[in-house]
C-alpha cells in the first residue's frame, strides 16, 4: 500500500493534469464557463430558499446560509460517490495501457469535485460575511442576531440537547457582533473548516474508490446510488432543522444521529455559519465513517486490484 | 538494469458463457448460477518461464490466439498472473493498443502531456520532447483541436509519436504497427528501429519471421498458451515453419498471411470443402 502511495505521488503530473482538464472541459462551450461553479450553488440555494424559508418559518437570509452550507457539503460527498462509480470503467483505456494503482482514477474524481466544492465554499463564506450574523438558538434553530422573542416562544423543554454542550463555554457566539450588518468575522474563522476539509476529502476518495470497484462487478449500482442520494438529501438535515423536525426525543432521532452525511455537513456548517466548533459526537461519526470507508477501499483494492481487469 | 523474469507464469481467464444475466435468471436461478451459467476457464498462458536481461531481444511467434499478446500484457503488468511469478525491472514502454485512453474532449497538445505523464515523464523531461512529438505526428494545427475530431489514422499517428518518444528500458512491441499512409509508414518504420535500438530489453510479437530472425537473439514459440520451444532464433523459426508448412493451407487462421485466402472462401460456402484439401 505504501508502494502504491509512492507510485501515485510519482505520477502526480498525470492525475493533476487530468483534474485540470476536467475543470476546463466541464464548461467547455458555455458562455459563463467556470463561473457556473459559483452560480450553480447560488441558484440552487435561491430556488430552495424560495420554497422552504416560508415552510421553515425563518428569515430568508438566515435560512439561505444554513441551506447553502448544507447543500454544497452534501453535494461534494454525493459527487464523489456518484462520480466514483465510473472511475474504473471510464479509465479502461489507461488501465489497459499502464498499470497504475487504481486509486489514481478515484483520486481524479474526488479532486475535481473538491475544486468545485472549494469554489462553492468560498461562495458560502461570502454569503455569511454579507448577511446579518446568525446565532444558533437554544432550540437549535438559527435566528438573526442574538436571542429573539421567537426563540423564547419556540424553546422546547429539552433545550439541553442543543449542539452546544451545556458544560462548554458559551463564549463562541460573542465573536458575532449583531450590531454590524454582516458577519465579517467569518474570514477569520475559515481555518476552522480545514480539518473538516481534509477529513471529507479522505472520505470522498475512499467512497469513490469503493463505488468504482463495485460498479465493475455490478453496473446497476450507479442507478441505485442516484436514488439513494436523493433519499439521503431528505433524510439529512440539509434543508430542515433537526431540532425542529427530528428532535432528540423523536423516534427517528437515530436517522440524524448516525447519519454520516449529517455529521459532515455540521463539520462545515457549524464553524462557518454559527462560529461554533462541531461537538465531539459529530467528529466521531464523521471520523468513524471515514475510517470505515478507507478500510473498505483498502480491502477492495487489496482483494480486487489484481482481478478487476478480467471483468472489464 | 532491465530484467524480465517469468517463472511458471500462468494466466487463466474465467468467463461466464453468457455474460448478461437477466434479472429473471438472477432471481430464479441465482443460487444455482454456476450450474446454468457455468464458468469457462480459458488457459491463455500456461507455465511460461522466460528470463531476459539487458541487451536481450526476445521474439514471440505463434498462431493467432496462441497467447502472444497476452504474454506482452502480462509482462507490462496489465494482466497479473493467476499462478507463478512475473518480475520486471526497468521502465516499461508498451507499443500495443496505443490508441486507447485518449481524452477525447482534450486537444492533441493536451493529450501529448497526459500520455507523456502516464508514461512517467515529468513537465521538465516532457517539455524537451513535446515539439519533436508534434513534428513527428505531422498533425500541425490539428493538434489544437479536440481529439474526438481526429480520424483513426490521425489518432494512430499521434499515439505512435508519443509512445515512441520515450526512452524505454523495457520495450514491448505487438506486431509492426501499420501507421498511417505509405509515406508515414516509412517514417514510422525508421523510428521503430531507432527506439528498438535505444531500448535495453525488447520483447516483440510478430508474424514476420524474417524480421524476427534478423532482430532477435532469442525466440519463444507459443501454442495455445504453452511454450512449445524457445531458444536460438534460427532453430525455433525453422521448427515453427516446418510445423505449419504441411498444414498451412488447411489452417484457417494464423500461418502465413497469404494462406488465409482459402479460409475466406470457406466461410462463404460452409458446405464446400476448403480449397486445397
Amino acid at each position: 500500500m505504501i508502494q502504491d502511495a509512492v507510485t501515485i505521488w510519482n505520477f502526480r503530473y498525470f492525475w493533476l493534469s487530468l483534474v485540470k482538464m476536467d475543470l476546463v472541459t466541464r464548461y467547455r462551450k458555455s458562455v459563463l464557463g467556470i463561473f457556473w461553479s459559483l452560480l450553480q450553488p447560488i441558484g440552487m440555494t435561491a430556488i430552495f430558499c424560495l420554497v422552504f424559508s416560508k415552510l421553515m418559518r425563518t428569515e430568508w437570509d438566515t435560512y439561505s446560509k444554513f441551506l447553502m452550507a448544507g447543500l454544497v457539503s452534501f453535494g461534494f460527498l454525493r459527487d464523489c460517490v456518484l462520480g466514483g462509480c465510473h472511475s474504473l470503467t471510464r479509465h479502461e483505456g489507461y488501465i489497459r495501457q499502464a498499470p497504475l494503482p487504481f486509486a489514481v482514477y478515484s483520486l481524479r474524481v474526488m479532486l475535481t469535485s473538491a475544486v468545485h466544492f472549494l469554489i462553492s465554499l468560498a461562495v458560502v463564506v461570502v454569503l455569511v460575511a454579507v448577511l446579518p450574523p446568525t446565532t444558533m438558538g437554544a432550540d437549535g434553530v438559527p435566528t438573526r442576531g442574538g436571542t429573539t422573542a421567537r426563540e423564547a416562544a419556540l424553546k422546547p423543554p429539552d433545550a439541553a440537547d442543543a449542539p452546544t454542550a451545556p458544560d462548554a463555554p458559551p463564549a463562541p457566539n460573542t465573536a458575532i457582533d449583531p450590531v454590524n450588518n454582516g458577519d465579517w468575522g467569518v474570514f477569520a474563522r475559515v481555518w476552522m473548516i480545514l480539518p473538516a476539509l481534509v477529513l471529507s476529502m479522505a472520505c470522498g476518495w475512499a467512497l469513490a474508490t469503493v463505488t468504482g470497484y463495485v460498479t465493475v462487478y455490478f453496473h446497476d449500482i450507479s442507478h441505485l446510488l442516484e436514488l439513494a442520494a436523493q433519499a439521503m438529501i431528505f433524510a439529512t438535515p440539509v434543508m430542515w432543522f433537526r431540532h425542529l423536525q427530528v428532535p432528540k426525543s423523536s423516534p427517528y432521532a437515530w436517522v440524524v444521529d448516525y447519519n454520516p452525511a449529517s455529521a459532515f455537513i455540521d463539520l462545515f456548517r457549524l464553524p462557518l455559519v454559527y462560529a461554533e466548533w462541531p461537538p465531539v459526537e459529530t467528529w466521531a461519526v464523521a471520523g468513524g465513517f471515514t475510517a470505515l470507508a478507507v478500510g473498505m477501499a483498502w480491502l477492495l483494492s487489496a482483494r480486487l486490484s489484481k482481478r478487476v481487469i478480467f471483468q472489464m | 538494469m532491465a530484467r524480465i523474469d517469468l517463472t511458471d507464469a500462468s494466466l487463466t481467464f474465467s468467463l461466464r458463457k453468457s455474460r448478461n444475466v437477466t434479472l429473471k435468471q438472477y432471481l430464479l436461478k441465482g443460487m444455482f448460477l454456476n450450474s446454468f451459467n457455468p464458468k469457462v476457464h480459458i488457459h491463455a498462458l500456461s507455465d511460461v518461464t522466460l528470463q531476459a536481461a539487458d541487451g536481450d531481444r526476445i521474439g514471440v511467434i505463434g498462431h493467432n490466439g496462441a497467447g502472444k499478446s497476452t504474454l506482452l500484457k502480462m509482462i507490462a503488468g496489465v494482466y497479473p498472473p493467476t499462478r507463478g511469478t512475473v518480475k520486471v525491472d526497468g521502465r516499461i514502454c508498451s507499443l500495443f493498443e496505443i490508441t486507447l485512453g485518449f481524452e477525447t474532449e482534450a486537444s492533441g497538445w493536451e493529450n501529448i502531456r497526459y500520455r507523456g505523464y502516464l508514461l512517467g515523464e515529468t513537465p521538465k523531461t516532457l517539455a524537451a520532447k513535446v515539439d519533436e512529438i508534434a513534428a513527428f505526428s505531422e498533425l500541425g494545427n490539428y493538434l489544437d483541436l479536440p481529439v474526438r475530431y481526429y480520424s483513426a489514422g490521425m489518432m494512430i499517428r499521434l499515439a505512435f509519436a508519443i509512445a515512441t518518444a520515450a526512452n524505454p528500458e523495457v520495450l514491448l512491441v505487438d506486431e509492426v504497427l501499420s501507421v498511417g499512409d505509405a509515406a508515414f509508414q516509412v517514417k514510422a518504420g525508421k523510428r521503430m528501429r531507432e527506439i528498438m535500438s535505444r531500448s535495453r530489453l525488447m520483447v516483440m510479437v510478430s508474424h514476420d519471421l524474417a524480421s524476427i530472425r534478423s532482430m532477435c537473439n532469442h525466440v519463444v514459440w507459443l501454442e495455445q498458451g504453452r511454450v512449445v520451444m524457445q531458444g536460438d532464433p534460427k532453430e525455433v523459426t525453422a521448427a515453427y515453419t516446418a510445423s505449419i508448412a504441411p498444414a498451412a493451407e488447411a489452417h484457417p487462421v494464423g500461418g502465413v498471411m497469404a494462406d488465409d485466402a482459402p479460409a475466406a472462401d470457406a466461410t462463404l460456402d460452409p458446405s464446400a470443402e476448403p480449397a486445397g484439401v
